[in-house]
């Protein structure tokens, strides 16, 4: 459900009713920070029928939207409330997905799937998608791969799931992901910008392909920024050993980051967690759906840094630690942080190298660090 | 069934209860999804008041299969992947989707009767609001409570673990009943182990966070013979009031506590005289004016209308002399603005 509610949040002119009680729709709403509607319903609602105060808030909401879509919650699931055959709410977007359907990502590919979209074969630019209001990233990616991709003179057409319900009505026949884990149906998909060697791979693909453009301006700061990387990560392995890693996260997240670490600072990968489906990879990748199993992968063999979520942090605070998704607790962060792209990679490995330097620093002058 | 439509889920009220019991163990009968946003909300919370904190919860993960086949095996397989660990407490929480599907949660667990098994009817939003939810779990721990001679002490029942100011009204409350010479045996429930739950048929005086939880107090004097304050004190006389009917309860002379407390709070409002006279607001709140700031009102002069400084009137109300005093700093920085 939250999946689902994230995905069509984002879409600017789509109201989002959470069909369902307060609980269920105090957490989107509070970690989405959108406006996000809902039936409130009570027990009375589910033995008398709750489609009607359904029907009543579509009609109070829909003159503020140009479409309103509806997320069911578990409840009125397995009660079968359904307004889709009432008349007026044909038009109405149903998205079936409560939480006892799947993941967060099943929720939110249903939706996107759900999304009224019409693919024009001769729009220009490329559409991004596997954009998140609930990532951490999410708008660092968009802006960074918007200024890739106009550097690379390709436009962006639009964006899954942060754009204006118009922008859907005429999108590229193309898509780039800025997050594989939540690639969806629309537009053939040429690749990702995670990295900068994927990054430099898609924009040359979209070159090839027509989309643009010239890409000698980006390729001429991917290498600059690899020299940037290379020398720092020298400079750490003078003075110290290579970290032992801990990452946690979706699948394609938590891949390329410990491809990352292990490229230039020959980081020992001890596990990865992933909160969404491992698919194959040269690393070994764990589905963790609890926190007990991430406890039992960090104790089982304790990384000198992790690299997570505040969940992991507080489960080994002794170990320097890296934010890198949701959620972030006890602490500050108002500025837009990418992972995708070549600011993205710099802005990784910065954060691991200075992580990882504080600790060690820390531990030899006795001072904890601010959790420790 | 009385539940307000914005309350929140009952299962949340009985997660911030029994995450609270160190040693335990809490399953979520219900998707994984009502197990990853409390914890997510749990975990949050904590936080924000400096405490490290990953709730130990486990979720049956209910899907699809369990919604069409019944949830009754996911729940036996879960019980016994908590086992495994040996919690003081294994509480077993339901959810709207496991009394949807109709799943026979009590007779499953009692197929496990050599666990500490505790089971908390929750039922999401079926089972009522968050307050439905602390109230239950409250009830069903007490199982673990057993009778024994007054101690003389004081249990303190459901203090509000996700209130950012639990541990500050837990000082107020302990400094006041330090003036009548008493202390604190038990926080029912907050950072406890389960075995500590057994002394709560000793105490001699149950005080109740607030009078919402008026059943769970009368379930406890039912059951152990506890006598129960309905409330932690709020306002200056309320506050001296707490301190006499607590003393009277237990026996003990208040006067000398009484006297110490309302000099404590001439000095407080002495401390606070540039406040007198103010036009203050409640903003954007509805709420009729508490009679806490009536008190205010006659006391420093203050009036209360649209056109003055907006300051915020919290919910809950403030606990005893010391949570006024924060108050009245808020409210005075926000005059000096």
């Amino acid at each position: 459900m939250t999946g689902a509610v994230s995905c069509l949040a984002g879409i600017e002119g789509v109201g989002v009713i959470i069909h369902g009680s307060s609980g269920c729709y105090y957490y989107p709403a509070t970690v989405l920070r959108k406006e996000v509607h809902c039936t409130f319903l009570i027990e009375e609602d589910i033995i008398f029928g709750a489609a009607q105060r359904l029907r009543e808030l579509i009609t109070d909401i829909r003159s503020r939207y140009n479409a309103i879509a509806v997320v069911h919650t578990c409840t009125p699931a397995i009660i079968g409330d359904d307004i889709a055959d009432f008349p007026g709410m044909e038009d109405i977007i149903i998205i079936d997905s409560p939480g006892f359907f799947g993941t967060f990502e099943e929720g939110y590919r249903c939706a996107h799937d759900s999304l009224p979209v019409s693919i024009d074969p001769n729009k220009k630019g490329v559409n991004l998608d596997g954009i998140n209001l609930l990532d951490p990233f999410s708008l660092g990616n968009t802006m960074e791969a918007t200024r890739i991709l106009a550097n690379a003179g390709i436009a962006v057409s639009a964006v899954f799931s942060s754009c204006h319900l118009e922008q859907l009505s005429q999108i590229s026949p193309v898509t780039v992901s800025a997050n594989p884990d939540l690639s969806g149906a629309w537009g053939e998909n040429r690749g990702s910008l995670l990295g900068v060697d994927q990054t430099k791979n898609t924009i040359l693909g979209l070159v090839e392909r027509g989309c643009g453009g010239n890409p000698d301006e980006i390729l001429k700061e991917a290498e600059s920024a690899e020299q940037h990387i290379v020398r720092s990560c020298d400079k750490y392995l003078q003075r110290f050993d290579p970290p032992s890693v801990a990452l946690f996260g979706g699948f394609s997240y938590t891949v390329f980051a410990a491809g990352m670490l292990e490229k230039y600072l020959d980081a020992s990968i001890n596990c990865i967690g992933s909160r969404t489906l491992p698919r194959p990879s040269r690393f070994k990748v764990t589905a963790t759906g609890s926190l007990a199993m991430v406890r039992d992968l960090i104790e089982r063999d304790p990384p000198d840094l992790i690299i997570g979520s505040s969940f992991e942090r507080m489960i080994r605070p002794s170990a320097a630690f890296v934010p890198f998704t949701y959620p972030l607790r006890g602490m500050v962060r108002l500025r837009a942080r990418p992972l995708v792209g070549i600011q993205g990679e710099l802005g990784l490995m910065e954060d691991v190298l200075n992580a990882c330097k504080d600790r060690i620093v820390h531990r030899s002058d006795g001072t904890a660090g601010a959790l420790g | 069934m009385n539940s307000s439509r914005n309350e929140g889920c009952t299962l949340t009220g009985a997660l911030s209860v029994t995450t609270a019991i160190t040693d335990g163990i809490t399953i979520i009968h219900g998707p994984d999804g009502c197990a990853h946003h409390n914890s997510s909300l749990l975990h949050a919370l904590q936080v924000d008041s400096d405490r490290l904190f990953a709730p130990d919860i486990l979720s049956t993960s209910l899907s699809e299969t369990e919604v069409i086949f019944g949830g009754e095996k996911a729940l036996e397989e879960t019980i016994r992947q908590a086992a495994v660990c040996e919690p003081g407490v294994l509480c077993v929480l339901t959810s709207c989707v496991s009394a949807a599907i109709g799943d026979d949660v009590q007779a499953v667990c009692r197929d496990f009767s050599h666990l500490p098994i505790v089971v908390v009817p929750t039922e999401g939003f079926l089972g009522g609001g968050f307050s439905q939810g602390v109230e239950h779990a409250l009830i069903a721990l007490s199982d673990l409570g057993e009778t024994g001679e007054q101690n003389g002490r004081v249990t303190l029942i459901g203090e509000k673990n996700l209130e950012y100011e639990v541990e500050a009204n837990y000082l107020e409350i302990s400094r006041l009943l330090s003036l009548l010479g008493i202390s604190i045996d038990l926080r029912f429930v907050r950072n406890i182990p389960a075995a500590a739950v057994r002394n709560l048929g000793s105490a001699s005086l149950n005080i109740l966070r607030d009078p919402s939880l008026i059943r769970v107090g009368n379930a406890l004097e039912s059951h152990f013979g506890t006598p129960f304050v309905p409330a932690f004190p709020v306002g200056l006389e309320g506050t001296r009031v707490f301190l006499e009917t607590v003393g009277r309860i237990l026996g003990i002379d208040s006067k000398w506590a009484v006297s110490a407390e309302q000099k404590n709070q001439n000095r407080l409002i002495e401390s606070f005289h540039n406040i007198r006279g103010m036009v203050l607001s409640s903003g954007t709140n509805t709420h009729p004016i508490p009679s806490l700031f009536e008190e205010l009102q006659q006391i420093f002069d203050l009036s209360f209308d649209s056109r003055g400084k907006t300051v915020p009137i919290p919910d809950p109300l403030p606990v005893g002399t010391s949570g006024l005093s924060r108050l009245l700093h808020r409210w005075r920085r926000i005059c000096r603005e």
